[in-house]
């Protein structure tokens, strides 16, 4: 099955990181761990994956450093008071699948 | 030959990549990539229909004059027959009536203050009306009538000079479409060069001496709907290239014979949607109307239109607006992230000159009192507030130097009154809400804000407004819920979606200085979004509904659009600015995220072989 993304790892620095003409091109979406998903087979993808010196990842090393960053974030969470985790705007944070 | 220098004056920038100094068309050379680049705003290839706000009284064959923010509709059935109502941009508000009732009339008119009303049928007794009627901007006065009294007619112009064409007349023995033209210089009627096809309820548009007929049916010796259009020049009709589906019952739209737009009408067995522009020597399809139907009123140009009433539409009170293409592309980008990770903070200002404060940090989570304030390139911690708390609300018109924070939580269950004041270097405590709570919405200045709805061991509907001095109770929010958003001022504010206490809510309710009343909904049920501008422009960002979201829409003063997502969908974040430049901050994970919203955006081109 052709894959309907690519995805990679870069730290967003700010301004410039995606600038407004990229966010027009293509649909970004990031996840935890600095991972960004962005459209495979896509030159303009490519052209930002290259431009934020992004590390190349398949779905499923993107997907591990994602379970990594929210099994942590899920530690934290346990970690707090009942009275924290009572708070109906504090979920326990979910598990987040990729997509091909 | 001509050099680029000696072209355009300046000679072309090289640049190792896009040139961020570049003007609209300017050309530079990309040293890195090795290209000749060039950059244009980025705009909407096609036009788009959105909703506007309704007629108050909903009625079918009426006509329309005007401009899409400056209209007047009037006549039609069922009803009185008389009834005007005019346009501001915002809604339609009822005026005083004309004379003689009258459906399916001509109209002309290029403005909501001046007008013109002629012919039509009477909507008591039936009978073709040969009627004139002009409007100048307050009344309506009778003035000389047309030659032939008819109606299911067009007309186009202005109240001094417009033509009047086609119809239906009562022959006495029988009834017929009518080629007749008549031609008004602001006294009287003189009849002119006819139609070549003779018709009824045809749409037309233009002026006096450049206009458009086009559609139409000739129910005489047998039914036959009419794809023909004509084009007036000031003394004759000709025939021009046809309209691509036959439809009829419509007005039509246009400032010139060159440039028109024929929107839905009736084929003969259905309600119509499709849309085609004129451009003078064809009719393209384009954008159709998300409401099918004919007998509508109308007014605008090819460019920027409203449709208003009719029939088989959902509602005959419904308006619908048409923007043509060229409308710039809004996007997000990332944008200098804030120094202390937070969510459920508020925030303040402008698009280069903002403050964020409040909010609690990632788990294990606490309460903050940070303060950062924004200067168009970095965020700068300056003094905290003196009760660190979430949860709170801001005075969303304030600045970096005079803001205003209200309520919020102090977990465990610390429902907040307090009110603390910043001016431009320290916090100060004032007085305090007289309900505390936390999840509200606030609007407003430092020293004219309002609070409203929220949380305090249930959820509250009360509402506050701010004085620079103490808070007063006043009428309440129709629809309880925390975690719901607000943008404006304490005299025209908007509440914005929410927690009810399950799942979210798209609720909007819109404050007028005295009451709140629900308007139209969000596009997307969700709660704890950012928000920038004002009730006539706002703009809502991100915000949660069973997952964190990106979406981001856009409030005309009637109606909520989507427009580009964040690149970062987070929830409990906060907004500054405007719908045409905005700045999204804070929310989420890793809670320092900022993006920067443009209501245009720029394509860059590379020069090929």
């Amino acid at each position: 099955m052709a894959k309907t993304y690519q995805y990679c790892v870069a730290e967003n620095w700010g301004k410039g990181f995606i600038d407004h003409v990229e966010s027009q091109r293509i649909t970004f979406c990031s996840f935890p761990g600095n991972v960004w998903q962005v459209p495979a087979y896509n030159k303009h993808g490519n052209l930002w994956i290259a431009k934020v010196a992004g590390t190349l990842k398949t779905k499923d090393e993107a997907q591990a450093i994602v379970d990594a960053e929210v099994q942590a974030a899920q530690a934290a969470w346990d970690a707090q008071t009942d009275e924290q985790k009572a708070d109906e705007m504090n979920p326990r944070p979910a598990d987040i699948t990729l997509e091909e | 030959m001509a050099t680029y220098k000696g072209t355009v004056g300046t000679a072309v920038v090289n640049y190792a990549g896009n040139y961020p100094g570049a003007v609209d068309g300017e050309l530079w050379y990309d040293s890195t990539n090795k290209d000749f680049k060039y950059r244009y705003p980025n705009v909407t290839a096609a036009g788009s229909w959105r909703s506007q706000a309704s007629l108050n009284t909903g009625r079918v064959e009426l006509a329309g004059a005007g401009t899409s923010t400056a209209a007047l509709m009037f006549g039609g059935n069922p009803g009185p027959g008389t009834i005007t109502e005019l346009f501001n941009g915002t809604t339609f508000s009822e005026v005083n009536d004309m004379s003689q009732n009258k459906s399916t009339l001509g109209a002309a008119g290029k403005t909501n203050t001046a007008a013109l009303a002629f012919g039509g049928v009477s909507t008591t007794d039936n009978s073709y009306r040969a009627d004139t009627e002009t409007w100048n901007g307050t009344n309506w006065t009778e003035v000389n009538n047309l030659n032939q009294a008819r109606a299911q007619l067009a007309g186009c112009g202005t109240n001094t000079l417009a033509i009047a064409f086609g119809g239906r007349k009562d022959t006495g023995a029988t009834e017929e479409e009518f080629a007749g033209t008549e031609s008004w210089n602001g006294t009287n009627w003189t009849e002119v060069n006819d139609l070549n096809t003779a018709r009824q309820l045809m749409a037309g548009s233009g002026t006096s001496t450049s206009a458009l007929a086009y559609g139409g049916v000739d129910y005489h010796p047998s039914t036959a709907y009419k794809t023909e259009t004509e084009l007036w020049n000031g003394t004759n009709w000709t025939e021009v290239n046809d309209l691509n589906a036959a439809r009829y019952n419509w007005q039509g739209i246009g400032d010139s014979n060159t440039s028109a737009l024929a929107a839905a009408g009736y084929t003969g067995t259905a309600n119509s949607g499709l849309v085609e522009l004129w451009n003078g020597t064809n009719w393209t399809e384009t954008t159709n109307v998300s409401d099918d139907g004919n007998g509508y009123g109308s007014a605008g140009t090819a460019t920027s239109a409203l449709i208003s009433g009719g029939n088989g539409r959902s509602s005959s009170s419904v308006t619908e607006e048409w923007t043509g293409a060229g409308v710039g592309v809004g996007a997000w980008a990332t944008s200098t992230a804030i120094n202390t990770a937070r969510k459920y903070g508020s925030g303040a200002g402008e698009y280069t000159a903002a403050i964020f404060f409040a909010g609690r940090t990632p788990p294990p989570s606490s309460p903050s009192g940070n303060t950062e304030i924004w200067d168009g390139s970095t965020w700068t911690e300056v003094n905290d507030m003196n009760t660190a708390r979430n949860e709170t609300a801001s005075a969303t018109r304030g600045t970096t130097t005079a803001s205003l924070v209200f309520g919020g939580d102090t977990p465990p269950n610390d429902n907040h009154a307090d009110t603390e004041i910043w001016n431009g270097t320290n916090w100060t405590e004032v007085n305090n809400l007289n309900t505390g709570r936390r999840a509200l919405g606030g609007a407003g200045t430092s020293t004219a804000a309002l609070a409203f709805s929220g949380y305090n061991s249930t959820n509250v509907n009360n509402c506050e407004t701010w004085n620079g001095t103490n808070w007063t109770e006043v009428n309440n929010v129709n629809a309880t819920r925390r975690y719901g958003v607000g943008l404006g001022t304490n005299t025209s504010a908007l509440f914005i979606g929410g927690y009810p206490g399950s799942g979210s809510t798209a609720a909007n309710e819109q404050w007028n200085g005295t009451n709140w009343t629900e308007v139209n909904n969000i596009n997307t049920s969700r709660y704890s979004m950012g928000t920038a501008g004002t009730t006539p422009a706002g703009l809502i960002f991100s915000g949660y509904h069973t997952t964190a979201l990106a979406n981001t829409e856009d409030w005309n003063g009637n109606n909520w659009s989507e427009v580009a997502d964040m690149n970062s969908g987070r929830d409990g974040l906060s907004g500054a600015g405007t719908t045409t430049n905005a700045l999204g901050f804070s929310g989420g994970s890793p809670g320092v995220l900022a993006e920067e919203w443009s209501g245009s955006s720029d394509v860059t081109k590379v020069l090929t072989d």
